[in-house]
């Protein structure tokens, strides 16, 4: 590869070489406060041009690496981030066996973590950003990373991928563009736009967290909530998770334990203000329950 | 038609974690996990009751559980041997008991 750079996000270490260079001064930028020493890596992931004509005309990026889908679609220069991004993801999705991963996000406050899980659209990513803005610990937005050993949640804090209006309800929230990464106009998944988390979430991610409490959020609905039973959380879970059955036994041990330790709720919200407010609600009735439990101990 | 006898897994082929009314249960040799509910798990003890590798009949199996259980079927017409031999059959179509055909 003619360009390369080294990313280290929580435990997972990458090397992403482009045939181009402008993919990797964005990502140079956007990961600016991640390690990037020249270690070796879990991960390789290349940048290629599709054909050799199309590293000069129309040039087009198709994923390659460790991992790859045979049916993936190249996508445009232009949009060389997001393929990256993509290709990380694919990475741990496919190769990731340290952990019970599954596809949600996470916030930690006083050592205890809220995992936010649910389809993709249902503003899981914004929510966690909302919250890591304010006075939350941000522990990730695509991946949670289950130790099956601990029980603990391994950060895996990579910029937040924002779609289509979460954009501007995010750029009003945080007031520092450098942490901002290019628009992705027209990409398959609308418009996107990366949000760097702050610093100290970075600075923090090889710390572990206890986790504490498990939502299923679900933005546009008229507020609700409703309490989620073990049996039903551990089968959407069992959905939600890319490697569960890769793990094998290993993993239906860390799922088991993960649902019958914390309590879980389905929350429905209208507007993201609503939803942090729902989250911080719930979160404090489960620390005052955990601090009765402690206390009758 | 030959009878058929069912009998419990060796130890440690399955692993069963109670979820609020359900039982998640992993079935190490194939790396599948199965969610089910009442009677299911109360048939699985039962049968574990007699130790692995001893096949029973479904009459032995009811005599057995009804030692703990008032065992009623919802057909007055429909005899529990019958009922917990479908399910036992079915079990056994997903690996998660043995089934013997004949002595």
């Amino acid at each position: 590869m003619r360009h390369a750079c080294f990313i280290t996000v929580g435990p997972a270490r990458f090397r992403i070489g482009s045939d181009w260079r402008p993919p990797i001064d964005q990502l140079r930028a956007l990961y600016a406060d991640y390690p990037m020493d020249e270690q070796v890596p879990d991960f390789t992931v290349r940048l290629q041009a599709s054909s050799s004509l199309r590293r000069f005309v129309r040039p087009q990026v198709a994923i390659a690496g460790d991992f790859t889908l045979p049916d993936a679609v190249p996508l445009p220069l232009e949009q060389g981030l997001l393929a990256a991004e993509m290709a990380m993801n694919l990475q741990m999705a496919l190769g990731w066996r340290r952990h019970l991963l599954l596809h949600a996000s996470a916030v930690s406050r006083q050592g205890r973590a809220v995992v936010m899980t649910g389809l993709s659209g249902a503003g899981k990513s914004t929510l966690s950003a909302l919250l890591a803005e304010r006075g939350w610990r941000f522990l990730g937005d695509e991946f949670v990373l289950l130790d099956p050993d601990s029980g603990n949640i391994a950060p895996f804090p990579r910029p937040v991928s924002l779609k289509n209006q979460a954009i501007a309800a995010m750029e009003r929230e945080v007031d520092d563009e450098a942490r901002f990464g290019p628009v992705l106009r027209d990409t398959p998944k609308g418009t996107i736009r990366h949000l760097r988390p702050r610093t100290e979430w970075i600075e923090q991610m090889a710390r572990e967290t206890r986790p504490g409490l498990l939502l299923f959020p679900r933005f546009g609905f008229p507020r609700a909530v409703r309490r989620m039973d073990e049996a039903e959380s551990f089968v959407r879970l069992t959905q939600a998770s890319t490697n569960y059955v890769a793990l094998g036994e290993r993993g239906f041990d860390a799922l088991t334990q993960f649902v019958r330790s914390v309590p879980a709720c389905a929350i429905d919200y209208a507007s993201g203000d609503e939803g942090v407010e729902l989250v911080e609600r719930l979160w404090s009735e489960q620390m005052a329950r955990m601090g009765d439990r402690a206390a009758a101990a | 038609m030959a009878e058929r006898a069912y009998a419990a897994l060796p130890e440690g082929a399955l692993k069963r974690v109670r979820l609020g009314g359900l039982e998640a249960i992993y079935h190490a040799p194939s790396g599948i996990t199965h969610l089910l509910a009442e009677p299911v798990p109360d048939l699985l003890d039962g049968l574990d009751s007699f130790g692995p590798g001893e096949f029973v009949t479904p009459h032995r199996l009811v005599a057995r559980m009804a030692e703990r259980f008032d065992i009623r079927g919802d057909d007055p017409a429909e005899a529990p041997e019958a009922v917990l031999g479908e399910r036992l059959a079915e079990l056994a179509a997903l690996g998660l008991v043995r089934m013997r055909v004949g002595a």
